[in-house]
């Protein structure tokens, strides 16, 4: 069942960053700006290689991070 | 021929460095977190380009919140969803239909139908991942894949793992683990967890030997050389569990519960049956095309997993029980939404899940276990040469 349950649940709780109408908005702009990339062929990432420094006592974390894509 | 990439940083984030060789930025829309580049040159089919980022995120503490774990989540703890993505994300648009409406907004385009057609061959998208994640030095950072290397320097901890061919989908906790250890053959079990949360823990072992010796007998060979199961905070809210490659993580909240009170289910050989079973069904042995019906070849075949070790385990009284449960949940959701065939259902409609078990087991019913798991060893012996490159007009 966990598949199903990926993402948005931590934002419905705890995000208060934006309102819900603003949220729709962004998300209405970001159609209409972005959108006719979706018929834009795009490269596809191959390899991930990475450093995550996790600070569990500031609630942090930092990355650096290479794509490998073709 | 590409001569453009956009590069999508989420929003959470503040991104330090984003730059390569072989781009050209051309425009940066901080509102919207898009990188537009320029390619120095056109990239024709297999040239390879490096692209390098820096990225920190800083949660905002939540009020009168103490989590055990202080597992730097981010509350989805897929620390994946918070990595740069490539091309336009459909995930960001409006998906309610009324919404769009009210909006005044083109609808958006059905589900691929179970019978549309698939490129040959498909891009699967998989990456090779290698990641060394640190930590600090009272704590213990897990990931996915293969542990590779861990050693600590200057008062950090640090867990180098591998994963090769994985979806792009992976997640990190750390926290002060203890650790339980077992095998099953040569493959390694590994459970971390509270200290404090120890009573279930040579139950889901013993669950999880159960788990790999029915898939391994029945459907094929565990793919990594290690099952870890990692305790995460009840903060990380929204479920019970979920699986990565080699590593599933598993709600505090699991770990709680008394097992021997009443008649309740064994809700520990339920989820190691079925988040196990998703290393057969669901990561890198078998990604189907997300599509109508794609989730019968996910959840549908974790539960009829789960299910059979439930009937193992309890017999088959205790399964019929099991049963009952989806097929209310089943009954109940039809009189919402309607009756949807399994084959050509939505995959995020949680009918994969209690219709998948309900007609799971009227199949078993039908042509019994042995027939069954034949046919799913073949799906997936046919999948892994798929996902090779051999495709043959394979559709699942």
């Amino acid at each position: 069942m966990i598949l199903l349950a990926s993402t948005g649940f931590y934002l419905s709780e705890n995000y208060t960053k934006n309102s819900n109408e603003e949220e729709l908005n962004w998300a209405q702009n970001y159609e209409a700006n972005y959108g006719h990339f979706k018929t834009i062929s795009q490269p596809t990432i191959t390899d991930v290689e990475t450093t995550i420094d996790l600070y569990p006592e500031r609630n942090a974390y930092h990355v650096k991070e290479v794509y490998f894509v073709e | 021929m590409i001569s453009e990439i956009l590069i999508n940083s989420a929003l959470d984030v503040s991104m330090l460095t984003l730059n390569s060789n072989d781009l050209i930025l051309k425009n940066k829309d901080e509102k919207f977190g898009q990188y537009l580049f320029k390619t120095k040159k056109e990239i024709m089919p297999n040239d390879s380009l490096e692209i390098n980022f820096e990225f920190e995120y800083q949660i905002t503490p939540i009020n009168g919140h103490q989590s055990f774990n202080a597992i730097v989540d981010n509350g989805s703890l897929r620390i994946s969803n918070y990595f740069p993505s490539i091309g336009y994300q459909l995930d960001h648009e409006i998906s309610d239909e009324i919404e769009r409406k009210k909006r005044a907004m083109a609808a958006l385009p059905a589900l691929d139908s179970v019978h549309a057609p698939i490129e040959n061959p498909y891009n699967y998208q998989f990456i090779n991942l290698n990641v060394l994640v640190s930590t600090s030095a009272d704590q213990s950072a897990i990931c996915v894949g293969e542990l590779t290397d861990h050693y600590s320097i200057n008062h950090r901890n640090y867990f180098h793992y591998r994963a090769e061919n994985i979806p792009f989908r992976f997640a990190v906790s750390s926290a002060k683990y203890a650790i339980q250890k077992s095998n099953y053959g040569d493959v390694s079990i590994e459970i971390f967890h509270d200290p404090k949360h120890h009573q279930n823990i040579s139950h889901l072992i013993k669950s999880i030997q159960k788990t790999l010796a029915y898939c391994e007998n029945n459907f094929g060979k565990y793919p990594y050389q290690t099952v870890r199961f990692a305790e995460i905070s009840s903060f990380t809210r929204g479920f019970a569990a979920t699986a990565y490659p080699a590593t599933i993580y598993i709600n505090e909240k699991q770990f709680h519960l008394n097992l021997t009170g009443g008649e309740g289910q064994d809700v520990i050989n339920e989820l190691a049956g079925h988040e196990l079973s998703h290393q057969w069904w669901g990561n890198a042995l078998l990604k189907p095309v997300y599509r109508q019906g794609s989730g019968v070849l996910t959840e549908t075949l974790a539960q009829y997993t789960q299910l059979m070790l439930y009937k193992n385990e309890y017999g088959e009284a205790k399964m019929l029980e099991m049963v009952e449960v989806y097929r209310e949940m089943y009954e109940s959701s039809k009189a919402f939404s309607g009756e949807e065939a399994l084959y050509s259902a939505d995959p995020d409609n949680a009918n994969v899940i209690n219709k998948g078990l309900v007609k799971m087991y009227e199949l078993y019913l039908l042509i019994g276990e042995a027939k069954i798991n034949a046919a799913l060893r073949a799906l997936l012996e046919a999948s892994v040469s798929v996902e090779a490159g051999d495709y043959a007009g394979f559709v699942g």
